[in-house]
Order: structure tokens, then sequence, then C-alpha cells
């Protein structure tokens, strides 16, 4: 490989055809800016310096926090109390479980206490 | 062209404009500092996407060219701090040495090993010998348009390209290419 005398316009050719061969072939359009361009048409420039940071996705979960809690105060008030316990709804009444009276161990049980305990004065 | 042209589609017209009239400049200038195009390309795709966004953001850029040229030299030195720059698969003249296993002309193996050697002797010489190199001879700059590009005086153009090539010259004698006698 042989760098020739005199070689400023030889050194000039090998450096041109060193460098275009580096450069691509064909060379790519512009970065595709549409999607970037559709959102700045939606938001104008004048409001979007001030506009709140209230995105779609806020909307969406703020609506659906205040549905939960929405829905959780109204079943609350919707249950009815007796005796400050709440009912069975009717779909499940009459399911809950209980033993029968002469079945249930604790019904005469009258608690004694230890001989030790009526002593003390 | 300043700041943000008044309508979408002036916006995206003067964007394509910017991209036609500097992005091989910007290509220029990100090749010459890590001698790989792939690379260079990417550095233009994310310097005019970058200025998409300022104009977006109403950001105003009084000299969108000068602007590019400036991220394009940020976005190339953030490459050398990168992870994959220290920890990469392969240094690029690693790479450059993969052959291909089809068969090609003497001419073009002759020229691929000379241009192997250049690219290795370019990597050495000092990056603002390679900005030089690389207007002149990618782009067929003259030493006006060098020197704007590069915010120096004419005669400090011709001053640097002579020494560029020398030194060019000298590394690549000294790698093996002999004058002809």
């Amino acid at each position: 490989m042989n760098l020739p005398n005199d070689s400023h316009d030889e050194m000039d050719r090998i450096l041109s055809s060193f460098f275009k061969a580096q450069m691509p072939a064909q060379w790519p359009d512009a970065p595709s800016v549409s999607a970037s361009r559709s959102s700045a048409t939606i938001v104008p420039a004048t409001e979007r310096s001030t506009a709140p940071m209230f995105t779609s996705s806020r909307v969406s979960l703020a609506a659906s926090v205040a549905i939960l809690i929405g829905s959780c105060w109204y079943l609350s008030q919707s249950v009815p109390t007796q005796n400050g316990l709440p009912q069975p709804s009717s779909l499940i009444r009459g399911s809950e479980a209980t033993l029968p009276p002469d079945r249930n161990p604790m019904k005469d049980h009258i608690p004694v206490l230890p001989m030790d305990l009526k002593m003390l004065p | 062209m300043n700041a943000i042209p008044p309508g979408n589609g002036e916006r995206q017209k003067d964007f394509e404009t910017l991209y036609l009239a500097h992005s091989r400049e910007v290509w220029a200038l990100a090749y010459a500092r890590w001698m790989d195009s792939d690379l260079a390309l990417d550095v233009v795709q994310e310097a005019f996407m970058r200025l998409w966004k300022q104009w977006e953001a109403g950001e105003e850029i009084s000299n969108p060219r000068a602007w590019l040229l400036r991220v394009a030299r940020n976005l190339a030195e953030d490459y050398a701090k990168s992870a994959f720059r220290r920890n990469g698969t392969q240094p690029p003249q690693m790479l450059y040495g993969v052959q291909s296993s089809e068969r090609l002309p003497i001419d073009k193996l002759e020229q691929d090993e000379l241009f192997a050697q250049l690219h290795a002797v370019m990597e050495e010489l000092p990056t603002d010998d390679r900005d030089i190199l690389t207007l002149r001879y990618a782009l067929d700059y003259d030493a006006n348009q060098i020197a704007e590009v590069l915010a120096i005086k004419v005669t400090a153009v011709h001053m640097r390209l002579s020494r560029a090539r020398q030194r060019l010259a000298e590394r690549l004698t000294e790698q093996g290419m002999r004058e002809n006698p």
C-alpha cells in the first residue's frame, strides 16, 4: 500500500473517498415528529405553560377513588341495623352458623370464682 | 428562523428545512468524535428530536444551527461517559476488523485495508483535527464554511487543516504506508 509522492492531491482523493464511504449511502429522513405534533395541536402553546397537571390518567384515577369511596359510604348507610348490629342481607338470611340451644356448651355455664379469691377481703 | 414558528405546519416545514440544511454537519461533528457512522446518525436523530421538543415546550432558540451543533457535541460527550461506551460489547476498532465471508474483489480488499488503516490512524488524531478533516472531506466544505461551523477564523482553518493533514501523513507513514520511490 503506497502513499504517492507529492501526495497532496492523492491524499485529498483518498481522504475524500474515505469520508464519503463513511457517510450513509442514503441519508435518512428527518425524525418523525407527527405524534408529538398532534399533541401540540391539542394543547395550544399559550395554555400549555399554565395547564394543570390533570392528565386523563390522573382524572381517571381521581374518579375511580371517588366512586370507590362513595360506594363504601352508600353501602354502609344502606345496611339495616338492629340493636346496633348489622342485619344480614336478605340473600343470606337464615344462613348464619348457629348451634342448637341444647348443644351450646356456653348456655348454662356460670363462672365460679376459686375459693382463694372468695377469701380475699 | 427564530424561536417557534407560528403554525404547526410551518414549524414542521422549518424543522425539515433545518434537517436538510444541517443534519450532515451534525453528523460530521459526531462522527469526528467517535469515528462511528451509525452512532453519529443516532446523535443526529436525537439532536433534532430535542430541537423539536424545545420548540414544543415554547423555548426560544435564536440560532438553531449553533444549538444543534452544541447539542451534538454534548451528546457525543455523554456517550463517552455512558455505561455502554465503558462496558460495551466491542470497541469500534475491533468491530471494524470483522470481515465478511463474502469474497471481495482485490481492489475492494485493498480499499478496505486502506480505509481500515485510515480509520485507525484517524482515531489517534486529536478531535480538532478530525473535526476539520471530516467537514473538509465528508462534506466538501471550504475554509469559510468550516470556520463558520467551528466558530474559528478562516486563517485558523487553513492552519489546522494543513497540520491535520501533516499529522495524518506522518502517522500513516509510521503505520506502514511508504512513499513511492
